[in-house]
């Protein structure tokens, strides 16, 4: 029998209370959710409160008191039948079963259950022998759970210690030589794994052995405004535009700043131009992971928005309905950004202080793992340019500050068109006050998930700096400031010609309009001090609610002559209120897409010979995704075959519908 | 200003992880030296620097092969000192190698008892290399004795020996030890235990970047007999543009069709002759077939699906060496744009990345989760894929140093057939019958990026192959490829995982110091 396919695992947990077991299992869980892979934790304690209510005190857990035996099994056993349905259902691949199961006859239930059913069992046992850690852990977790809510925190963390004591009494370690299991001891600093099946299994085994406690952040940075930002283009290994530099010499006060003293810190780039550049004056150890390169747009590397609309009309809407799966042509999805990325996630795990300093596509896989969001959201999570993200994970949670740094920059963020009609021209505006929401929602997600043991303790607190500006005020500035320069003498001729494009574009979307005027903004370099403050200036009162101090700038980092401000503070208000008045320069979204669907493929380097159709039909191109079936034509070949989720290929004819 | 890539620094190491000595601690035939091996092609393949010491090579190299099991007997008093020297002269390089720059370093030897280990500990200790243990225990007969009975055997410590007779010596030489043998119990340390062939793993104080990646890697490895096959894709409509990203054409259908066809047959074949049935009688394994996400792949290894037994996977990381800037230039473009490049490219074509491409080291990296799934992976695996990837997957499986890698020979029209060995990979080449080659200057562009170059435009090695009617027939090509071994010690290129032999000027050395040397090593 194959080892990893179709296979279904619970991850049944084994620990006394308070030795991080729903840590793992949220862990885990958000791991291979953001593999792809459907994932589910079942939180005993929940069913216990649903079912017998929140305030039991230790007595309840007592294994002489039969009532509360009953109604703890009871729970268990309802998680478990839950946990089985969920598995056909939703063709669920891992659960993990979270619960003490700390008894011998427990696991033996569950092993007999899950076999009835088909259901590999893996153990994941967490043995805490330091007492500090475990008395760490009641104080920061356990006393917020609704266990103890309303209760006197030193009289909790004693019914609490009594009720591990409870536990105790019956728990058997694992010692069934027979069963698959991991045990972690004292946090990993010992490991004993037995009888590991299939490469999911030594996958989750990796990964529980590189998790740490430690306390530590991690800072995310785009690279600092590109040529191509400016420009509207994709992809492209261009150098940073005068503000993307004036960014990268403002970043070792920020971070300096920010990271605390006598903190390490590593700082890893990609291997492209830009985000080396942006590091140049970091003094941190430096590491260039190939594996952080931006998303490859294949094709359209190197185009605006708007020639991608023009030269691949259908990939264009393609791209906004499922973007997460989108590939480009000869280019990659987020999903395979994912995948790639997935090596960096572990040793992310493993690692301290980490500052990346990465692209768009990029932060927003890795933010979106540390932040738990969807696939479906993950491709319009914000992450601005000239902003410095600092996660802090905590027990459940992720702490989020955004450091905004006060020079300016475009705004490459493309949101999803509102879904029904997301070719009509309003709904492609970027900052909609419908997709602005989307982001402090996103964010929240955790707390709204009902399977954290304590669900009370899991917030997730934000605090971003103001939020992007909105374009129509950005738009407005910067022509002006354009057409300033446009006079200005050293560089007239280049001026010229981009104007020239700026009129060509009147057409484009919102993006390229101030994108466009900024490039002709940026090519008088270096910005006068005098004329950055009166910029910033209106940025700052647009900002007007962030409550911080702005740092001092630092001559030893700044340029000297272009003092910029870099504020924190709370989230200012919820995105673009003046947002709607950039719709305006959306019309052409509007343009009809042609129905005909044979694509329309205008580089010479793809026109392919005229051939003969041996098997299928192929020259309806069929767009491949992992894990979903993708067409860009009705008229697909019968034999192309489409994927499960675990990147299985199926044979089209009988597994049409995925359910 | 920037190494740029993430394995390279001046002085060899990773800065983000320091000097490991990896030291063996076992009884004979627990497997060690399969360990040590394994251990060494992986980490090499990640562009570590590292090297193994065999005790058991200096032994044999220093004062012969023609020893009796009494010589190792650890209640021997007369040759244990002569065995403690030779593990110190073992030891001595190791520490030497380190301080030369070696990040790595694996002792393979028994280390059996408390006393030594501890010695071992505060030698490296001194020189500022961190000691991590690996320890083997077997404690399934069934296992030691396959072991023997594979590999020890045939070890150059019993050339000319009756078989059976050698079986007893070395258990005789196993019994001799295990009085003396005390498992690490010292929590302090760090280190590994792997039972009965991974069966069960224990891990200690094992952290940092690169303990945890040989830690998993050891969770990984399992010694179950399995088939790994090779396959490019078919030709595609367009070939010389990795941005297209284009189907299949007719002829590479036919390919696939063909190869489908080949490889089922030979299957099915192998599993009814079974030639060599030493071992238990083989009930088929399954067979799963891994490609990229790449148009001309997949559309290659579709073709498996007709048979529903066959497990068809897509994974995107198996996609072919990104070109970068150099997509669709021919090579005399790339000549002239990019000539600079070239000259890099000339001095480390394995590593030198063209802008924006991926050079063979960067494809590497990003196959490493292959690579692992790969060494869990019990079925027998057909890899359709680019000749990029395969080269690097061939140059993993094979143990070939870097250099050789962007110049392996993986060509059109052939299904290669790897057979992974305690020691070594097994390799077959079939034809696969009326294949067309691609027509493309694709091959020469790839070839002019890493500067493969030099290989003969005519393929020298078709003619080995069958005609193709005779396409069931199983063969073997034995002057060309490295093919495989039974003897760990003979000189084919598959071997090159094999420790490096001691250096004759020190074997000199090391011979005089112990005032005796029967030329007897070989």
């Amino acid at each position: 029998m194959s080892t990893n396919a179709g296979s279904r695992i619970a991850c049944v947990m084994v620990g006394l209370p308070a030795t991080g077991k729903t840590l793992i299992s949220q862990k885990v869980c958000r791991y291979l959710q953001w593999l792809g892979i459907t994932t589910k934790v079942f939180n005993v304690g929940n069913y216990r409160r649903k079912l017998h209510g929140a305030h039991q005190l230790h007595d309840f857990f007592n294994p002489a008191n039969p009532d509360g035996e009953r109604s703890r099994r009871e729970a268990a056993v309802e998680a478990l039948e839950d946990m089985v349905y969920w598995f056909k259902k939703e063709q669920g691949v891992v659960a993990l079963y979270d619960a003490t199961n700390s008894t011998r006859s427990r696991r033996e239930m569950l092993m007999a259950e899950c076999k009835k059913h088909d259901i590999q069992v893996m153990f994941i046992e967490s043995v805490c022998e330091d007492e500090a850690l475990v008395l760490h852990n009641i104080m920061s977790v356990k006393l917020k759970s609704p266990d103890y809510k309303d209760m006197d925190p030193e009289q909790a963390v004693e019914d609490f210690k009594a009720r591990i004591f409870h536990y105790r009494e019956a728990y058997e370690s694992i010692t069934e030589e027979n069963l698959t299991y991991i045990k972690l001891i004292n946090v990993g600093s010992q490991v004993i794994i037995n009888h590991i099946q299939g490469y999911l299994q030594s996958r989750i085994v990796y990964y529980l052995m590189n998790l740490h406690i430690a306390p530590r952040s991690i800072f995310f940075s785009r690279h600092g405004e590109s040529l191509y930002n400016v420009m509207g283009k994709l992809g492209g290994d261009s150098d940073l535009s005068a503000r993307g530099k004036q960014y990268a010499k403002s970043l070792p006060l920020l971070i300096a700043t920010h990271l605390g003293n006598s903190e390490q810190l590593t700082v890893w780039t990609s291997t492209m131009k830009r985000t080396i550049a942006t590091a140049e004056h970091l003094t941190y150890p430096k590491l260039a992971w190939k594996a952080l390169d931006e998303l490859d747009a294949g094709v359209c590397d190197g185009m605006t928005y708007e020639e991608i609309e023009e030269q691949y009309p259908e990939d264009f809407a393609n791209r906004d309905e499922d973007k997460f799966n989108y590939r480009y042509r000869g280019g990659e999805s987020y999903r395979d950004v994912v995948l790639r990325l997935e090596p960096v996630i572990m040793e992310l795990e493993r690692q301290r202080n980490i500052l990346i300093i990465g692209h768009q596509a990029i932060l927003r896989c890795i933010y979106a793992y540390f932040m738990n969001h969807s696939h479906e959201k993950l491709p319009y999570i914000k992450i601005p340019l000239h902003t410095v993200i600092q996660l802090t994970p905590s027990a459940y949670t992720c702490e989020e500050k955004r450091f905004k740094v006060d020079i300016e920059a475009v705004d490459t963020h493309r949101p999803k068109p509102k879904s029904g009609a997301p070719k009509s021209a309003t709904d492609a505006n970027p900052e909609t006050p419908g997709e602005a929401a989307a982001t402090p929602e996103a964010v929240k997600q955790p707390a709204a998930d009902g399977e954290k043991d304590c669900g009370a303790t899991i917030t997730t607190t934000t605090m971003s700096t103001t939020t992007f500006r909105d374009s129509a005020f950005h738009r407005t500035k910067s022509t002006h400031r354009a057409s300033r320069d446009a006079k200005a003498d050293e560089s007239l001729e280049k001026a010229k010609v981009l104007q020239s494009a700026l009129a060509e574009a009147t057409t484009g979307d919102s993006l390229a309009n101030p994108a466009v005027a900024l490039h002709l903004d940026q090519i008088k370099t270096p910005v006068p001090a005098q004329e950055q403050e009166t910029g910033e200036t209106g940025v700052l009162d647009d900002a007007a609610p962030s409550p911080l101090n702005a740092l001092p700038s630092s001559p030893a980092v700044g340029d000297a002559s272009s003092p910029h401000k870099v504020t924190k503070g709370f989230d200012a208000h919820p995105a673009s209120s003046a947002g709607d008045s950039t719709s305006s320069t959306t019309a052409h979204l509007g343009s009809p897409i042609p129905q005909d669907s044979s694509l329309s493929i205008n580089t010479s380097l793809l026109t392919t010979p005229p051939m003969q159709r041996l098997k299928g039909d192929l020259q309806s191109a069929t767009a491949w995704q992992e894990g979903t079936e993708y067409e860009r034509t009705a008229g697909a070949s019968p034999r192309d075959p489409i994927m499960s989720p675990g990147g299985r290929l199926l044979p089209k004819k009988e597994n049409f519908h995925f359910p | 200003m920037f190494p740029g890539q993430l394995y390279k620094t001046e002085s060899g190491r990773l800065f983000h992880a320091g000097a490991i000595a990896i030291i063996l601690v076992g009884l004979p035939a627990r497997g060690k030296t399969a360990i040590s091996r394994s251990l060494y092609r992986y980490l090499r393949w990640l562009g570590v620097q590292s090297k193994v010491f065999s005790v058991g090579n200096y032994r044999r190299q220093i004062i012969g092969v023609e020893l009796t099991n009494d010589f190792f007997s650890p209640a021997n008093k007369a040759t244990a000192d002569m065995r403690l020297k030779i593990a110190n002269a073992c030891l001595d390089d190791m520490v030497q190698w380190f301080s030369q720059g070696g990040q790595v370093g694996i002792l393979d030897g028994s280390n059996t008892t408390a006393e030594r280990r501890q010695e071992l500990v505060e030698r490296f200790k001194a020189c500022n290399v961190q000691p991590m243990f690996i320890e083997t225990i077997c404690d399934n007969p069934a296992i030691v004795d396959a072991n023997i009975r594979s590999v020890k055997v045939s070890s150059p410590d019993y050339v000319g020996w009756d078989r059976t007779d050698a079986v007893n010596d070395f258990k005789r030489r196993i019994a001799n030890h295990e009085p003396f043998y005390t498992t690490i119990s010292d929590l302090s340390l760090s280190f590994v235990k792997v039972i009965n062939a991974g069966e069960r793993i224990m891990v200690n104080n094992a952290q940092g970047f690169l303990q945890s990646k040989i830690v998993y890697y050891l969770t990984n490895l399992h010694i179950s007999p399995r088939t790994i096959y090779f396959a490019r894709n078919g030709v595609s409509l367009n070939e010389n543009s990795y941005k297209a990203d284009a189907p299949l054409a007719p002829g590479g259908h036919r390919y696939a069709e063909n190869l489908k066809n080949f490889l089922l047959t030979l299957r099915e074949n192998t599993a009814t002759s079974s030639p060599t049935s030493s071992s238990t009688p083989e009930t088929q394994r399954p067979l799963t077939v891994w490609t990229s996400s790449r148009k001309r792949s997949f559309q290659t290894a579709a073709h498996f699906l007709d048979h529903e037994e066959i497990i068809v996977r897509q994974r995107s990381v198996l996609a072919e060496r990104n070109p970068g800037v150099c997509d669709q230039m021919t090579p005399e473009e790339i000549e002239e744009q990019y000539p600079d490049e070239i000259l890099r490219a000339k001095a480390d074509p394995y590593r030198h990345r063209f802008p924006r491409a991926e050079s063979y080291y960067d494809l590497a990296n990003r196959l490493e989760m292959v690579i692992l799934e790969l060494e869990r992976e019990k079925n027998d695996v057909l890899i359709v894929a680019h000749e990029s990837v395969l080269r690097c997957l061939y140059g993993y499986l094979n143990g070939l140093p870097e250099s050789e890698i962007p110049s392996l020979e993986i060509p059109e029209g052939v299904l290669l057939e790897l057979t992974p060995t305690a020691y070594t990979t097994e390799e077959r080449r079939h034809k696969i019958p009326d294949s067309v080659a691609s027509v493309n200057w694709q091959q020469q562009t790839a070839n002019l990026m890493c500067l493969a170059g030099n290989v003969p435009a005519s393929p020298m090695y078709m003619g080995q192959y069958m005609p193709e009617g005779g396409k069931q027939i199983r063969h073997e090509s034995s002057t060309y490829f490295s093919s495989s071994t039974s003897s760990p010690s003979s000189s084919t290129p598959g071997l090159s995982i094999a420790p490096s032999p001691i250096t004759s000027e020190r074997q000199r050395q090391l011979k005089n110091e112990f005032g005796q040397g029967p030329a007897l090593a070989v």
